[in-house]
């Protein structure tokens, strides 16, 4: 084909362009032009997906309910959607959004959190798993503050705009999350799946004690880091489903089943002033009844009158 | 005007994408891994719609814009890396798309898909640890098949806004000039093309000149991959169409259907827009950029109206100039003494041409001045060219004979015209050489008149000279590229030489106007005859005559046009020959 000079020109200008942006972007820390001009993105786009979130919003909301009732069933599934259809109205889905801002303030009143409130008007796209919240720098959030919901941790904040902020999730490739096992003690982290079929994203845990004895059921809660970033203490993780046992490993290997369901994230919070002391493993969801903890008797039957501590914590 | 309307609406169509595909697409819960593309699919529309430099343009413009918004991507630039690509691939593969919807939608398809693995390629490359082979099985399929369900209806939609937006600025076109020629003028600034603009300008009011000035200046550029679809509409037309029907719809059909290709040609289809949707419309409207296949048969079905745009256009150099011309003539007169200067009508154009070449003319130092000027008519050819043959072609008969006898510069306008007429010029190119060769060397005269008839020779076969050179102006125009020009013009040339062979009848009117011309030009044509055989056949023969020659700048210019223009089909030795002569002649 022919092409002109010009537009080869052109085309040569802009690939050398492309390409000297993801060399700086990969260089360059958390300063430079890059990052004035994803503050120019994240103003400039991020106020207008505040504002088409108006219309978004429902949408997202009705297909995500019916997906949430999804439990395989023809007939079931059927009725859902009738009920969903005459539920589509704007106060069922503020209802819904009470009840998870409810949990939410339940878990944050349980834990001592401060935490401001936000909703997820944006997922990013491709291979990343990342939100963006509607809330930014004028709520007071800042970059690498713990993202939770009433279930359990979603993520942290990784960049700030005035009126959104964006979220990397517990799921993603490159999150890692330092953790502690509520029933003994031992310490170690879970990465995230990356992008998968949505549903089985299952995170990684790696615990340091190579001759730590896991179990399915055992309930993984974030433990500290220095100054409460990137993650508070505390914040319930997700509990052991899968145990591998690998010989010759340097750590012991377990999946992981998040509390959160990310595939369907609603209202949540960021938590702006974490605790004044550690939680510890005061906001636990019950422990699984199937699986009672073996050794320690943790269990927490009641929410807020029940501050059991296990002596490893 | 229609540039940025074009520009606007690419903004909003982008922006539109990325918002519901952050906003909505990506939080629905959809099966699979993956999730359609809607900003890949628009870039990869708006390219099918725009050209190469354009679509780049618009997919960079896409992929920062994802990078940078909200979320946000890995690293800034990834995706303006691969939707850069993407969009350039697409305005590529326009011209040779458009004749088919299918064909389209299959491309927008293939192109999403590819734009898919690429983007997951590149954060392999960059390590991305958010890209890994298990990710990508993952998530890859998936996303294909909803890019692929979705392609058509994202290409539907963005050409519906792009012939709409095209459709506003036209009212304003269409009620200065008549119908024909008003499609033309909004196809040619919709696509950006240069040629019809020029053809249009020609014939149309200095206003539409200016408008193509203000295209070529502005976003005219963008819509640069015109050439690509220049040659093959001659090619592909002339073949099956020549023998069959005239020879003059062909050559519209070719020109026109390059710029207007799909797009620019529904300009004229526009008026149909409002009657056909989905099932006849698409077809249709794709297949504007299908103009030429379709051109061919389209333009043949509907006689009136496009025939006299034909005629304009292959009449632009004879008809017009002599009903232009002699309008022209009035004002162009004077000027055409200045040529450099004289451009004016059209000058625009050529005036930037005639300042990129001329350099490369006054470089050249050994060559004496006959070759000199021969040169400069050469590379300022195509573009002064046109105003030559207008003004001589509206003086045409009268002026040429008044003037090329009485007046010595008149005789030297004469030369620019064969300068012009490189192409034809094996008519005008003789004519010179003759004077000239006459006091000169003899030498000389011959080569240039080989060159000459080369170009001519086709031409000159035909009858159609005139018509060529307006082509030539046509194509150089639009084509306007530094490049372009050379190669442009030999394909018109070539095209037109062929249909103006069957024009025939035209000939006979160029009788007169011709007999300076026709002398030398059949002289030329046996020799370019020969050439053609030689040369055209075998790269060989051309090779040899550039080896021969200095040409090997010209060669330089031209050659990747020519070069690609020869691979892709067989006429296109026609246009090796005409480059390499040209630079024979240089």
């Amino acid at each position: 084909m022919h092409d002109s000079r010009r537009t080869r020109v052109v085309l040569g200008v802009l690939l050398v362009l492309a390409l000297a942006l993801i060399t700086f972007d990969y260089r360059d820390g958390s300063t430079g032009p890059l990052r004035s001009m994803q503050r120019f993105g994240g103003s400039f786009f991020g106020e207008l997906e505040r504002v088409s979130s108006v219309v978004s919003d429902p949408i997202v909301g009705f297909f995500n309910r019916g997906e949430s009732g999804t439990g395989g069933q023809v007939a079931a599934l059927q009725q859902q959607i009738v009920r969903l259809r005459t539920e589509l109205s704007q106060e069922q889905l503020s209802k819904a959004e009470y009840q998870q801002l409810s949990q939410l303030l339940q878990l944050s009143g349980r834990g001592g959190y401060r935490i401001v409130a936000a909703r997820v008007i944006a997922i990013g796209q491709g291979y990343a798993q990342t939100v963006t919240l509607d809330a930014g720098s004028r709520d007071g959030v800042q970059p690498e503050e713990t993202v939770l919901d009433g279930q359990g941790l979603v993520g942290t904040v990784t960049a700030v705009s005035p009126q959104t902020c964006t979220v990397l999730l517990a799921t993603d490739a490159t999150s890692v999350v330092g953790v502690t096992l509520a029933s003994s003690g031992q310490i170690g982290w879970v990465t995230g799946p990356g992008k998968t079929r949505s549903g089985s994203g299952l995170l990684r845990l790696q615990v340091l004690n190579a001759n730590a004895a896991l179990a399915p059921g055992e309930q993984l809660v974030t433990s500290a880091s220095v100054r409460d970033r990137p993650y508070v203490p505390g914040v319930p993780v997700g509990v052991i489903s899968q145990v591998e046992n690998q010989a010759g490993s340097l750590t012991a290997l377990a999946l992981v089943r998040p509390y959160v369901d990310f595939t369907s994230l609603g209202v949540v919070g960021i938590v702006v002033a974490p605790p004044a002391r550690n939680p510890r493993f005061s906001v636990l969801p019950p422990a699984p009844k199937p699986r009672p903890v073996p050794t320690v008797t943790v269990t927490v039957t009641a929410g807020p009158s029940a501050s059991p501590t296990s002596p490893g914590g | 005007m229609t540039q940025v309307k074009r520009a606007i609406l690419s903004v909003v169509v982008l922006a539109a994408a990325l918002l519901i595909q952050l906003t909505v697409v990506n939080r629905l819960p959809l099966p699979g891994g993956g999730a359609p593309d809607l900003v890949l699919l628009a870039v990869v529309a708006l390219g099918l719609c725009g050209g190469p430099a354009a679509g780049a343009i618009t997919g960079f413009g896409a992929g920062l814009a994802l990078d940078i918004a909200p979320p946000g991507s890995y690293l800034i630039g990834e995706y303006a890396l691969v939707f850069c690509l993407i969009g350039y691939l697409c305005g590529s593969l326009r011209g040779a798309v458009s004749r088919s919807a299918l064909l389209t939608i299959a491309v927008a398809m293939a192109a999403a898909a590819v734009g898919e693995a690429m983007s997951a390629a590149i954060g392999l490359a960059v390590s991305n640890p958010q890209v890994t082979w298990p990710a990508v099985r993952e998530v890859l399929p998936s996303a294909i098949v909803y890019d692929a369900v979705l392609a058509p209806f994202v290409l539907y939609v963005v050409v519906r806004a792009v012939r709409l937006v095209d459709a506003l600025g036209r009212p304003a076109t269409g009620a200065s000039q008549p119908a024909d020629g008003s499609g033309l003028l909004a196809r040619g600034q919709s696509s950006g093309a240069l040629p019809r603009t020029a053809l249009n300008g020609s014939a149309a009011s200095g206003a539409t000149v200016l408008g193509g000035a203000g295209l070529l200046g502005g976003a005219g550029w963008l819509s640069g991959p015109d050439r690509s679809r220049g040659p093959r509409m001659p090619r592909g037309s002339p073949r099956p169409g020549t023998a069959s029907r005239s020879p003059r719809t062909p050559r519209l059909g070719g020109a026109a259907a390059r710029h207007g290709d799909g797009w620019v040609g529904d300009a004229p289809r526009a008026g149909r827009t409002t009657s056909p949707r989905l099932g006849p419309a698409r077809t249709p409207r794709l297949r504007p950029g299908s103009g030429s296949a379709g051109s061919a048969v389209a333009r043949p079905a509907r006689p009136l109206p496009r025939p006299p745009v034909n005629l304009r256009l292959s009449a632009a150099g004879r008809r017009h100039d002599g009903s232009v011309g002699r309008a022209l003539g009035a004002g162009a007169a004077a000027a055409a003494v200045s040529r450099p200067k004289s451009g004016p009508p059209r000058s625009a154009f050529r005036g930037r041409r005639a300042g990129i070449d001329r350099p490369a003319a006054l470089a050249r130092p050994g060559v004496p001045r006959s070759a000199a000027l021969s040169r400069g008519a050469f590379s300022r050819g195509p573009r002064f060219r046109p105003d030559p043959h207008l003004r001589g072609g509206s003086a045409g008969p009268d002026l040429r004979l008044g003037g090329s006898g009485p007046r010595v510069r008149p005789s030297r306008r004469v030369s620019l015209r064969l300068g012009n007429a490189r192409r034809r010029d094996g008519v005008l190119g003789g004519s010179v050489l003759a004077g000239r060769a006459r006091p000169g060397a003899g030498p000389r005269p011959a080569a240039r008149p080989v060159k000459l008839r080369l170009g001519s020779g086709r031409r000159s076969s035909g009858p159609g000279p005139a018509a060529r050179p307006v082509k030539l102006r046509l194509g150089s125009g639009k084509r306007g590229g530094g490049r372009g020009l050379a190669a442009r013009p030999v394909n018109l040339r070539l095209g037109s030489g062929r249909r103006n062979g069957a024009l025939g009848g035209l000939p006979g009117r160029r009788g007169p106007w011709a007999r300076p011309r026709l002398g030398t030009s059949r002289r030329a044509a046996p020799r370019f005859r020969s050439g053609v055989a030689g040369g055209g056949r075998s790269a060989l023969g051309g090779g040899s005559r550039l080896r021969a020659g200095k040409r090997v700048r010209f060669t330089g210019s031209s050659f990747l046009t020519t070069w690609t223009g020869g691979l892709l089909g067989g006429r296109s030795a026609a246009v090796w020959r005409l480059g390499r002569r040209t630079g024979g002649l240089r």
